[in-house]
Formats: structure tokens, C-alpha cells, sequence
């Protein structure tokens, strides 16, 4: 048996009843009866946010391990005037290696780009050349200096494990416009987990349904989706059927049984993302330039930048939150340039930048720019200081967020660090600020957003704790 | 932390969510009635009336009460009525009805000034429509309704001792038998509820082996069950389950999810969670449950087992529960947890609600928090040698221990780990409200071998039986080298005459003579070393025992100095054995490493030298054998290495955790008995009776079966703690075989009590994960019975067909086939969760592991029913996989399938269209919605 699409429907129209889609879904912790806590929504169908916003639809390119501000966002003169020099201030190091305290210039170079002149390094050309439309928050800061508290807190908010993801939070919110496909899609690199791996699109204290899915660029993009052996069409069909009718014959005796039903269709809509997920991914028809820009023929590029066209294919076809990784070679979070910051940088930035800027560009080009917010962040930043001679390590203090669309600034800078690049210190950004800003720019208040947990309402931000705000200077 | 309420829990104002609201408002009354009324209110203008109830109380309550109500009177105010707000504190009355601008409340609540209520440190200041909803109310005259002050929180339900109720007469004699029914049936008989019937024989066979074992019934067992009419027969296949020792992995994998099991995990090798080996606990877990160990006493040796039984390993094993919580990086988030977790699944506390601020619902102090911290304040964790394996990283028994008696508990201001109060060291107490006894804190000296395991005799010979191995390697080696060396020697000789020969020269020689003789040297030198090893082991070992031993302490300084004599000559092997290995690297060197290689074989004479004159003057010191390792303390004692880690260990322990056991299993304790009684209730109707698992506080509302809960709390203590005897007593209970079909059921039942609080039928549920694919090896007849051992690699659960709870359970590796069935959280799971998302379809349609158990099936029920037809095999199918017969209509529409799918088979030519066919059968029948529910 396998599942495969209902027989009397076409694709057209399976494509088109997204009322029979997740939506359509009756799963919840009622159906475990009782005094279930949270009885908020139980599906994916789309809800019209707190107000009216820009942005429908969130990619998220996160790059594991700490992209140095200092050698891609945020010049720093005074690091070239005193390399090699002890720094005033004692850092906060993370691992052995810069006891020295010694200040360590960029071995990379600045140009600036576009017509706004913003400075960044000339080993991202491709997000340089999407300058204009960048909003460049150079004040960002976080709460830990290791990388999995910082992912976490990032990803979801507190540096404790088990909160849900703001992918989750977003299709809670929202739910999803595509009903055939999950509302929150994680891609990741088919040969393995970044630090943290599945950590970063939990769901926590939610239902499993607002989990990240994890959607592979090679092979099965959906676990299972294919059997591993497969039955004539006709066969199929019949064993389809036969399950529907043993499931529905059965359900004469058990009415009011929302599990039953809710298997039932379970099934229809597992077929119906057979078909949708094939058709989302299958970039056959995707033409040269589009294949050149996303650097699909290097086999240096081809990895991320097939993430970054699937991202777009994805967005394109109504799906809420897309989460994007980076490679996992030569490491699994690879911007953790702890030996040489230039050797480091360069290789990933060959691997990462072309799909980077080309899913903004690409974006820009077909519309959706402007209701797609684009997010390209690490977990944290890096010291001003040497680590092991041509190192940097850690640094919570202060990193370099990129943003895109969405009815964020274009061309902008905003916040800066000081003299150095060990703190921000001009409006500075907080995660939590990010994340309600985010969630502003998807006409969602944060502090509204709500889900019920063992009593306590809790939100994504938690304001209270956090102060977390708005960061309205950087909204169009 | 993210589980602490806010200070300032801020009425919601909600656009667009009414519908959220409105459902929530069933589930929260209290909660969502103050969103509401605040949002409805909103701005108050001096015409609206300001209601005291929906507008002001809740903003008071919030923002108040933790500090000025029942649980705490700074000030000696307490906020809750109208009345207490009149009767003031210290400074007197805190309203004036009719005056807002006279009245303290609102100055303080107003204040800019340092005292500005409330407090920062305990919450954000009340917003500016909050304040002017209180000046209205105020100005309005202050009014409110007659209220009752909250009563003492010691009078909360839970807080009390259960008592045994006598069991209700009840008129349905079939609801008499088991004193279960009898309360329950109390119930129905009082709201006029009826209850369905019992289910049919074969529904009731397999929920009992599913519950009780995970597994479903074979045919043969459905069979023989269907067959027996006897009143005993179901009484006598539960007892069978019961002693099953498929029954403690069942229930270990339920007390696994409550007790937060998981691997270690971490980046590489590093290990940043849990230890290694940890599944040693789980087998403890396993072989507890199967024997029937008083839960109380499993309480007991999870929390102290080191103290209460030092040198047992079998007990030792239990402290699992602490070492899970093990956390390279952080001590304070590794106790947070510990204290987090023994609360809630023990006791059914939220002691975390504490660490910042005192709990804001139940009567536990901050102070409380980190009372209970000071119990785990000197306790490590570390890794035992286990005998037959020198290797830690290959086997260990992971354990906790004292390691520090001495480390003071301070209270951390507003939980700031950077802020402790170090003006008073805080001492291991339970909270005031649950204090029914004097806690009796001893002191536990322990033997030589429990504070250093290397002296426990398995070890010594563990180490001899390797040296010996070594001795036998290197002797093996020196063989080969001498005929290496002979080879090359004939090799040269042969060179050397058949000089003008060259073609013919033996070229089976790599090496030249002088890279043998170099070879021979370290070769030879390693077996001395390795043959001097042995006494030096045993000598140690001696020399060690005697000192640990308080027997007569004459023969110490001989067995010292022969042990130090050993020592010296070994250390002379090794010296040896260097010089031999740097002479190589000469011999190998090229112009450019020669300088390198004289260095360092001159620096491996000189320590020769210096070995040798120490041989002459041997000394008192030996090198002790050690066996265990402690756990690092925080990164930079990983980073430094393992020498300082590898004990000898305190030889005290301070008897903390021993005291805190025995109050948690004490009879007095009013929360133990209750919280697992209600955990095992819930796994066998998957409903529980307290529907909060974790949090029996102020919060939990006196459930409906109070006095069945505190009945059952009671049999169980005077039961020593069976957990068997529980298992029996509801199983056997009538509620429990109730029909989970709702058709015919009673109509004004329904409505009456739609959440069936009352148990006037069964609840279906879905299979945990683990019994999911356990019960389609165990169809297929492939499932290994091996019970316990080492976790398996999760990515081979398709295809090592040992049962689910034996694999890989960490953050970082878990099995793809389970995790897509609300796999347990390794976080915190104390219920499972029961979603039905679509790649849970996919698994069962498309997965290796379903296909090749559908096959599997059908080739064992062939060979089982060889020429069955299609008629019957669609019987033996039905019952073999779902444990029922087909309908006629359902037997029809599978012969339709089959003979289709057959035809469409062989007209493409399909080798075995048969076979197939009833394959594709087989999968439908595992897809049904009736596999993966416990009906």
C-alpha cells in the first residue's frame, strides 16, 4: 500500500482545496479530552494578523557559528591603527587562546557598495550588491557566549531549550497560506545537522504541528514521502481505497471521534503533499540565469544556493516561514572562525554569499521582496582581540544582522558598535527586540501574541523580562 | 525558566482573538475573565462603574498579592478583600473609599521615589490604565462584594495527608467488586450517569497487553483468551503480564519520560550532558519495576543510592536520575534542573517558580529554591570502573557522589547566578507548608573501596589481566622484529654476494639492518617494560589496600617500599624503551630532522640516567591505580585534562540527599503517594485524575475523584508501595474495561460529562511511539526478547529489531521512525503528547521499517496458514494485526482488493502476484486508524 493522490481529483484541483489541507486538520490536545490548557488554534489555516503589515512571509538564513562584524559589516579603523596592541578593556573570552587581549586587524577589505556606499567586505560581493536594499544592523547583541544558548536564544528567544521557535510562533500566528504544504520549513544541508541541529525549529510547549519540517534538496525532500517500494498505479488506487473504506466503515461506531476523522484526512493530505512538495521543488523549469544567479553549476555554491532558489520556490508557493542553513563542511557551524578569520571567512563566504544575494535579487526581481522579510544572522559576533594568533572568539556583545524586505529601511545602517567592534553601543538591538520587530512587521504585537503554558501566557519575547521593543527606526 | 510566571501577569488586550478567548475562557476562568474585563473596560471615564471584581482585583492580585496576601504580609498588609485593604498594616489603612488621593495605595502604586510598589525587583509598575482604573474605583466609594479572605494555604487539598474514605455502598453490585468502581460509581449513581458496557473480550485482550507489556496479543493468545470461559481467565493473564519482563520495559519507558531519560550528547567527544553508560540506569529501571521494588525505595536509591548502599553497583545505578542532569558548561543551570525535576516528578511542585522571586501561587519561598539546591549543593558526578573493562569510554557505571561537603548554598539575588547573597549560607530544608518532620541529616562514612574504587579487587586484576596481554603482544612483536632483522640480514648478505645479480635480489625485505636492529630495540625494550608492569600493578595495588585498611599497620612500610621499588624499575623500562624508540628516529632521520632526533634522544638518556640513580634510592612513592573519573567542573577543567579527576574521592558523604529521599518517601508526605499514583492512573486510562501531573499546588483544583485519588494514594502505601498491586487493582476495575465506542451510548451521559471525569467509558488512545514500532517487529515475529544492555545507535532501529527504548535517546539522536509519534521530550515529558501531523501517514505508508514488517508478516502467516485462501487469510490477517475478525462487508471489500490487485499484478508479469497482493493487505491493515490506537 502507499498513499498516493485521490483518484477523482486533478492536481489543479487538489492544489486548489486548501480547505481540505492542513487546515482542514482537527488535531488538537482536546482530543485528549479533559481539561486540555491550551485550546488556541489546532490548524494551519491562514488568520489575518493584529493589523495590517507589510510582510506575509519570513526566510531566515541562518549562519551558524558567529560571522566576524569586523571582517564582513563593520569597519573598524581604529583595529588596523592598533593591531597587534592590548586592548584597554579586559573581553570576555569563551575559550582559551586570547588571554593576550591583543587587538587583531581585519585581514579583509571594506568597499563600499550600491548607491548607498554601505560599507561591507569585498568577500560578499553578492550581498554587497543587494546594499540598497539591506537594512544593516550593526548594534545587534546577545545573551550567551556559547553557541548553543545563543542559537537557542535566537531562534526561539531565551537561551533555554524548549521554548518554540519563532518559525512556530509565526505559523501559530498566521497559520499558512499553501494548505498542502507545512506552514514552517526548515532546509538544511542534506549531509548533516548544524551545531544544535533540530534544537533551532522546535515547536516546545506547542503542538508538534508548528514544528520546522525539515525539506531535503536532494533525494525525498519529506521523509517518507516516496515509499521504498513502490506499487503499480492501479494498485495503489486500490489500496487507497481500501484503507478509506476499512478506516470509514469503522467510524460508524466511533462518531464524534476527532482522532478517527482526523487520520482519515491525515492521509488525503499526506497524498496531496506528495504532489505539492514534488511540484515546489522540482526546479526543472527554472531557467539558466536563474540557475547562474544562485551559482547551481559550482559545485563550490550549488549546496546553499539550491537552499536559497528552494527558499524562494517555497515562499513563492505560500508557505509562512522558511528557515535556511548553511553548509555543515568543512564544519558544522561554519562561520566559528577560531584560527584564521581570513582562511575561514573566505571559504564560507565562497560557499554562502552568491546564494545569499541572489535569493534577495531574485526576490526583489519577481515581487516578493517587499512581502518577504529576509533575515541573514549568526548567533553572535566575534572579539576585536586575536585568538590564537589569527583568531577571534566569541563575542555576545556585538554582531552584524542582515535584513531584506518586509517593510524594513533600504540602504540603511543602523546602531554601531564601538571603536573596536566589542559592544554595541549605539542603539543597541537586543534579540528579543528583533524578534518583536519582526513579528511587528508581520502585523503581529508581540506582547498580544499569546499561548497559554501551565498558566502562564507566554510570548515569544516575554517583554516583561526581556523589555524587548519594537525597533521602529529601522522600519520603511 | 521559561515556565515562571511574570511578576506582573499584564491583563491581555486581545484584537482579534475572541474566539481564542472565548474557548480559552473554559479551560481558565480565572485568567480569562480578568483579560476580558480589562479589555472591555479599558479606559475608565468618571461616569463608568468601576467594577471591583473584574477590573481591580485582578490587577491586584497580579501585581500584589505575592507580598501582601495569604503566603506573605510585608508590612502586615494583605490586598485580598476590601476589607483587609481597611484594616491597613503598619502604616495604617491603605484606602480611603471616596478619596484616591488620600489613599496609600495609590500613592505608593504612583510613587517615582524608591518606594514605588510594587517593588522593581519584583515586577514592572502597574500601567497607567491600571492606576486610573484603581483611582475610580476608589473615588466610587471603594465597593465591592462581602468576600472571604483565601484561607491558609496548608488547608489546600493536596497539602494534606490522604486519607483513606471508607468505600461507597453502591447499589450496581457489577460496580461493588474493586473499590475503584465503587467510588466512581458513587459518582454516576449521584449525577445519574450511566456507564457503557464492557468491552468485547477480544478489544479488552489487547488493551490489556498493550498497557501492560506494549505489545499486542498473538492470534494463538487471542485464541486461547476467547476460547476460556472461566471467571479467573482475565485476572490470570494480567498476573502473566505482570510477571513478564516485557512488563518493566513497558512501564520503564513510561517512568523514562517522567524521569527526563536521555544519553549523553554534545560535540564530538566532548560530553556536555548526561554521561556515558547512562543506559545503566535505565536497566536499573527496568529490573526494579520487574521485581516490584517499593516505589518508595526506587525514590530512595535514585536520589541517595550512594549513600544508603555505597559499594553496591546494582544500586548505584539508580543515581542515573541525578547524572542526567550532568551540564559541562553551567552548575547552576545543571542544579536548577536537578532541583526543577526531583520537585516536579517527585512531589508534583513547581520548586523553579521560586529561583527569582518567591513563588507567586504556592507557599514556597525563594529562600525555599535554594534550600532544596543545598540538598545537591556537594554532589558530583562521575564515572566507575565496571569489571572485565579497564576503558571508561567502553563501559563505566555513571553515578553520583559528595564531592565537596563544604560548598556553601547562597541565595541568588532576583536568580542572578553573578549576585549572590553571601551574608547567609543557606541549609538543605524542605518549604515550611510541607515540613511535617524534623529532617535527620547524617553524615555517611564510607569504605575505602566506596571513595576510591580502584581498590575493589576486580579492578587490580582487571589491570593484570591487560598487562599480561601486553606482556603477550610484546612478546609476539619481538618475535616478529628478530625475524625482520634475520630477513634483512639475508636480504643484505644476499645483495651483497649477488652484487652484479641485481634482478634476481630478494626484494622481500623493506628494511635495512640497522632499521630492524632499531625496530628489535624498542621492541625488546617494551617487553621488559610490559613484564615489569605486573608487580608494579600488584605492588601498588598492596601498598594501597594497606593503607586503606585499619588493619595492623606494620607491614605498610615494606609493602610501600616494595610497591616504590617496582615503580622505579618500571620507570627504568620505560626510560629504556624511549632511548630505544628515539635511537629509531635517528636512525630514520633525514638531514633536516637529525639535530631534532639527537636533541631527543639525549634528552631520553638523561632521563634514563636520572631513572637509573632513582632505582637506587627507590623511595616512597608509587603510582596508585586509578579506576574512576569525576565529571568535569565547567569547560576549563575538561580542557585541562583528566589527571585531576580521577579520584581518590571524599571519603564522607554529608548525608543530605539520604535526608530529602527519605522525607519524599516518607508515609507522611502528602505529595509522593498522590503524584504517582495519579501518573500510573493516567498511563492506564490516558486521562488523569489530577490533570496537572506535575503541579499539585494551590493551582490544582481538588479533583473530581478526590477521594478515589487519596483511597488509592493510601492502598498504595500500605501496599509497600507496590506498583504491581496498583497495575492489578485497576485493571481489573470495571471502569477500566469499559468500551471505548461511544454508539448507543447514554444521551444525557454524554452531555452531563462530556470529559468523562466520571469514567463512565473508555477513552481511546494513540500508541506512544515506542509501542508502535514494537508492536510491528512483534507482528512480524522479529522482535528480540533480549532485555537491557548498551544503547543502540538510533539510526539502526530498522534495522536491529531490539525494542524502541533500547536506542539512542538524546537532544542529538533519536530515531526518525519513532520521533514522528510525539516521540518523549527529553526536556521535560511528563504526558506525552498525541498529535496526528501527516508525516505520521507517510511513516506507516511509505517508511523501509513499515513496508519490510508488512512483508515480514505476510511471510510468517503464510508459512504459519500455508494454504489459506484468500477468505481466510483475510481473517487470520484481521486478527493477527488488529485483533479483530473483519466484517462481512470489510471481508468482501479485501477480496475485492486482493483479486484487483492479483490481477493487475500478473498482467504485468509480477513474480509472486499472489503474495504481493497479500502484502498490500497486510500494509493497509497496519495503516488503519486501529493499529496505532489502544481501543
Amino acid at each position: 500500500m502507499q498513499i498516493s493522490m485521490t483518484p477523482h481529483l486533478s492536481r489543479r484541483q487538489i492544489l486548489q482545496r486548501g480547505s481540505l489541507g492542513f487546515g482542514a486538520l482537527a488535531f488538537s490536545a482536546l482530543s485528549r479530552g479533559s481539561m486540555a490548557e491550551q485550546a488556541a488554534h489546532t490548524d494551519l489555516q491562514p488568520r489575518a494578523p493584529h493589523k495590517a503589515a507589510p510582510a506575509k512571509a519570513v526566510i531566515f538564513m541562518m549562519q551558524n557559528g558567529g560571522p566576524g562584524q569586523m571582517e564582513l559589516f563593520d569597519p573598524k579603523p581604529d583595529l588596523d591603527k592598533f593591531d597587534g596592541k592590548i586592548y584597554s578593556e579586559k573581553v570576555e573570552m569563551f575559550q582559551p587562546g586570547s588571554e593576550g587581549n591583543r587587538l587583531l586587524a581585519s585581514p579583509l577589505t571594506f568597499r563600499p557598495y550600491g548607491e548607498s556606499g554601505m560599507a561591507m567586505s569585498t568577500v560578499i560581493p553578492h550581498l554587497g550588491a543587494c546594499a540598497d536594499d539591506i537594512c544593516l544592523v550593526r548594534s545587534m547583541y546577545n545573551y550567551h557566549n556559547n553557541h548553543t544558548e545563543s542559537l537557542v536564544a535566537i531562534n526561539t528567544g531565551k537561551i533555554f531549550q524548549g521554548r518554540p521557535a519563532l518559525g512556530s510562533w509565526v505559523s501559530y500566528a498566521l497559520g499558512t497560506e499553501n494548505q498542502n504544504l507545512p506552514g514552517y520549513i526548515v532546509l538544511r544541508d542534506p549531509d548533516g545537522y548544524n551545531t544544535s541541529g533540530t534544537l533551532l525549529w522546535q515547536n516546545g510547549f506547542m503542538p508538534s504541528l508548528y514544528r520546522g519540517t525539515e525539506v531535503s534538496t536532494r533525494g525525498t525532500p519529506v521523509l517518507n514521502l516516496h515509499p521504498s517500494r513502490p506499487d503499480l498505479p492501479a494498485v495503489k488506487r486500490d489500496n487507497l481505497d481500501l484503507l478509506a473504506l476499512l478506516n470509514r466503515r469503522h467510524q460508524h461506531g466511533y462518531e464524534y471521534e476527532t482522532a478517527l476523522d482526523a487520520r482519515i484526512r491525515n492521509y488525503e493530505l499526506a497524498a496531496r503533499m506528495q504532489l505539492a512538495a514534488g511540484e515546489t521543488l522540482d526546479i526543472q523549469g527554472e531557467s539558466k540565469v536563474t540557475r547562474d544567479l544562485y551559482g547551481l553549476d559550482d559545485p563550490m555554491t550549488a549546496g546553499y544556493g539550491l537552499r536559497c532558489l528552494m527558499a524562494r520556490r517555497l515562499v513563492e508557493a505560500g508557505v509562512r516561514f522558511v528557515q535556511v542553513f548553511p553548509p555543515v563542511k568543512p564544519q558544522s557551524q561554519p562561520w566559528d572562525s577560531h584560527n584564521n578569520v581570513k582562511d575561514q571567512n573566505e571559504k564560507i563566504c565562497a560557499r554562502c554569499d552568491r546564494g545569499s544575494g541572489a535569493l534577495i535579487q531574485d526576490l526583489k526581481q519577481r515581487g516578493l521582496l517587499d512581502s518577504t522579510i529576509v533575515i541573514w544572522t549568526g548567533e553572535f559576533g566575534r572579539l576585536p582581540v586575536s585568538q590564537n594568533g589569527k583568531g577571534r572568539d566569541h563575542n555576545r556583545n556585538a554582531f552584524s544582522l542582515v535584513l531584506a524586505g518586509g517593510g524594513f529601511k533600504r540602504g540603511h545602517i543602523h546602531g554601531a558598535t564601538d571603536e573596536v567592534g566589542y559592544k554595541s553601543v549605539e542603539q543597541p538591538v537586543s534579540v528579543a527586540d528583533l524578534h518583536a520587530t519582526v513579528l511587528h512587521q508581520l502585523g503581529l504585537d508581540h506582547q498580544k501574541l499569546t499561548f497559554m503554558h501551565h498558566g502562564r501566557p507566554e510570548t515569544l519575547t516575554d517583554a516583561v523580562v526581556t523589555n524587548a521593543r519594537v525597533v521602529r527606526d529601522i522600519i520603511a | 525558566m521559561h515556565a515562571c510566571v511574570p511578576a506582573p501577569l499584564r491583563p491581555r488586550v486581545e484584537g482579534n482573538r475572541g474566539e481564542r478567548e472565548s474557548m480559552m475562557n473554559r479551560f481558565l476562568p480565572v485568567v480569562v475573565c480578568w483579560c476580558f474585563a480589562v479589555a472591555a473596560g479599558g479606559w475608565a471615564s468618571a461616569d463608568d462603574k468601576v467594577d471591583y471584581l473584574t477590573q481591580i482585583k485582578p490587577v491586584l492580585a497580579a501585581k500584589c498579592y505575592s507580598c501582601h496576601g495569604v503566603l506573605k504580609q510585608e508590612a502586615e498588609l494583605r490586598l485580598e478583600t476590601r476589607s483587609l485593604m481597611l484594616q491597613g498594616g503598619e502604616s495604617g489603612e491603605v484606602i480611603v473609599p471616596g478619596e484616591a488621593d488620600k489613599s496609600l495605595l495609590v500613592e505608593r502604586i504612583t510613587s517615582e521615589e524608591g518606594d514605588r510598589m510594587p517593588p522593581p525587583e519584583e515586577g514592572g509598575a502597574l500601567k497607567a490604565e491600571e492606576i486610573a482604573l484603581i483611582r475610580t474605583w476608589i473615588d466610587q466609594g471603594a465597593q465591592s462584594l462581602q468576600e472571604q479572605a483565601p484561607s491558609d494555604p496548608r488547608e489546600h487539598w493536596a497539602f494534606k495527608q490522604p486519607v483513606r474514605a471508607d468505600v461507597p455502598q453502591v447499589n450496581d453490585t457489577e460496580w461493588a467488586l474493586n473499590p475503584i468502581d465503587a467510588f466512581l460509581a458513587a459518582g454516576h449513581q449521584e449525577l445519574g450517569l450511566v456507564s457503557v458496557a464492557p468491552a468485547e473480550k477480544h478489544i479488552l485482550l489487547r488493551r490489556l497487553y498493550l498497557d501492560l507489556i506494549g505489545l499486542p496479543p498473538t492470534r494463538q493468545q487471542l485464541h486461547a483468551f476467547l476460547k476460556e470461559d472461566s471467571t479467573g481467565a482475565y485476572e490470570s493473564v494480567v498476573l502473566d503480564l505482570l510477571d513478564s519482563p516485557q512488563y518493566g520495559e513497558r512501564w520503564g519507558r513510561h517512568w523514562m519520560d517522567i524521569w527526563r531519560y536521555s544519553d549523553w550528547y554534545g560535540l564530538g567527544k566532548e560530553v556536555r550532558y548526561s554521561q556515558k553508560h547512562i543506559w545503566r540506569w535505565r536497566d536499573w529501571i527496568i529490573e526494579s519495576l520487574n521485581e516490584d521494588k517499593p516505589y518508595n525505595r526506587m525514590v530512595v536509591e535514585m536520589l541517595a543510592g550512594d549513600e544508603v548502599a555505597p559499594t553496591d553497583p546494582g544500586t548505584l545505578r539508580a543515581t542515573g536520575f541525578l547524572v542526567r542532569n550532568y551540564f559541562l558548561f553551567n552548575r547552576t543551570t545543571w542544579l536548577d534542573d536537578t532541583v526543577e525535576h526531583t520537585s516536579k516528578a517527585f512531589l508534583g511542585l513547581t520548586m523553579n517558580c521560586a529561583k527569582c522571586h518567591d513563588h507567586k501561587y504556592d507557599p514556597i519561598l525563594q529562600t525555599d529554591f535554594y534550600s532544596m539546591r543545598a540538598f545537591f549543593e556537594p554532589h558530583q558526578v562521575r564515572l566507575d570502573p565496571v569489571p572485565g573493562e579497564t576503558d571508561l569510554d567502553k563501559d563505566g557505571l555513571p553515578r553520583v557522589f559528595d564531592a565537596d561537603p563544604d560548598v556553601p548554598t547562597y541565595l541568588f539575588i532576583r536568580g542572578n547566578a553573578k549576585d549572590p547573597d553571601k551574608s547567609r549560607t543557606i541549609q538543605p530544608s524542605v518549604p515550611g507548608v510541607l515540613a511535617f518532620e524534623g529532617l535527620h541529616i547524617t553524615p555517611v562514612s564510607l569504605s575505602a573501596e566506596a571513595s576510591n574504587p580502584a581498590l575493589q579487587p576486580f579492578v587490580v586484576e582487571d589491570h593484570l589481566r591487560e598487562a599480561e596481554q601486553a606482556i603477550e603482544s610484546a612478546r609476539d612483536d619481538v618475535e616478529m622484529a628478530k625475524q625482520q632483522l634475520a630477513a634483512a640480514e639475508q636480504a643484505a648478505s644476499a645483495i651483497a654476494t649477488t652484487a652484479t645479480r641485481e634482478a634476481e635480489a630478494p626484494a622481500n625485505s623493506p628494511v635495512t639492518v640497522a632499521e630492524a636492529e632499531a625496530a628489535l630495540g624498542i621492541a625488546e625494550t617494551t617487553l621488559a617494560a610490559a613484564e615489569l608492569r605486573p608487580v608494579a600493578l600488584r605492588t601498588a595495588h598492596a601498598a594501597d589496600l594497606a593503607k586503606a585498611d585499619s588493619s595492623p599497620p606494620e607491614m605498610l612500610p615494606q609493602l610501600v617500599s616494595e610497591a616504590a621499588l617496582a615503580a622505579r624499575k618500571y620507570e627504568v623500562a620505560k626510560a629504556e624503551k624511549a632511548v630505544a624508540r628515539t635511537q629509531q628516529e635517528l636512525t630514520a632521520a633525514d638531514s633536516e630532522t637529525r639535530t631534532n632526533a639527537e636533541n631527543e634522544l639525549t634528552t631520553a638518556q638523561t632521563n634514563l640516567e636520572k631513572a637509573r640513580q632513582q632505582l637506587a634510592q627507590p623511595g616512597e612513592d608509587y603510582t596508585s591505580l586509578r579506576a574512576s573519573l569525576r565529571a568535569a567542573n565547567g569547560y576549563g577543567e575538561y580542557v585541562a585534562g583528566e589527571e585531576s579527576r580521577r579520584g581518590p574521592f571524599a571519603n564522607v558523604s554529608t548525608g543530605r540527599r539520604t535526608a530529602l529521599a527519605n522525607w519524599i518517601a516518607s508515609r507522611k508526605n502528602p505529595l509522593t503517594a498522590r503524584v504517582a499514583v495519579n501518573h500510573i492512573w493516567l498511563r492506564h486510562f490516558g486521562q488523569p485524575l489530577v490533570e496537572s501531573v506535575s503541579d499539585f499546588g494551590l493551582r490544582a483544583n481538588k479533583p473530581a475523584q478526590h477521594a478515589l485519588l487519596d483511597w488509592l494514594a493510601v492502598e498504595f502505601m500500605e501496599n509497600n508501595w507496590s506498583m504491581k498491586h496498583l497495575h492489578r487493582l485497576i485493571v481489573t476495575s470495571r471502569a477500566y474495561q469499559l468500551r471505548s465506542m461511544l454508539l448507543g451510548a447514554d444521551e444525557s451521559t454524554k452531555k452531563a460529562d462530556p470529559q468523562n471525569q466520571y469514567y463512565w467509558r473508555r477513552r481511546p488512545l494513540r500508541m506512544e511511539s515506542q509501542a508502535i514500532r514494537d508492536s510491528l517487529l512483534h507482528l512480524a515475529g522479529v522482535l528480540d526478547a533480549t532485555v537491557g544492555g548498551p544503547s543502540i545507535a538510533a539510526d539502526k532501529e530498522d534495522s536491529v529489531f531490539r525494542r524502541s527504548l533500547y536506542f539512542t535517546h538524546s537532544r542529538d539522536d533519536r530515531g526518525r521512525f519513532v520521533s514522528m509519534f510525539d516521540d518523549a521530550d527529553i526536556l521535560s515529558c511528563y504526558r506525552r503528547g498525541e498529535s496526528i501531523i501527516p508525516q505520521q501517514a507517510l511513516a506507516l505508508a511509505n517508511s523501509k521499517l513499515a513496508l519490510a514488517m508488512s512483508r515480514q508478516i505476510t511471510a510468517r502467516l503464510q508459512q504459519e496458514c500455508g494454504d489459506a485462501t484468500d477468505e481466510q487469510f483475510i481473517t487470520i490477517a484481521f486478527e493477527t494485526v488488529l485483533q479483530i475478525q473483519p466484517t462481512a462487508e470489510e471481508a468482501a471489500a479485501c477480496r475485492e482488493m486482493i483479486e484487483k490487485t492479483r490481477a493487475a499484478l500478473a498482467k504485468s508479469n509480477h513474480a509472486q502476484p499472489v503474495v504481493r497482493a497479500r502484502e498490500n493487505l497486510v500494509h493497509a491493515l497496519l495503516n488503519h486508524n486501529d493499529f496505532v490506537t489502544i481501543r
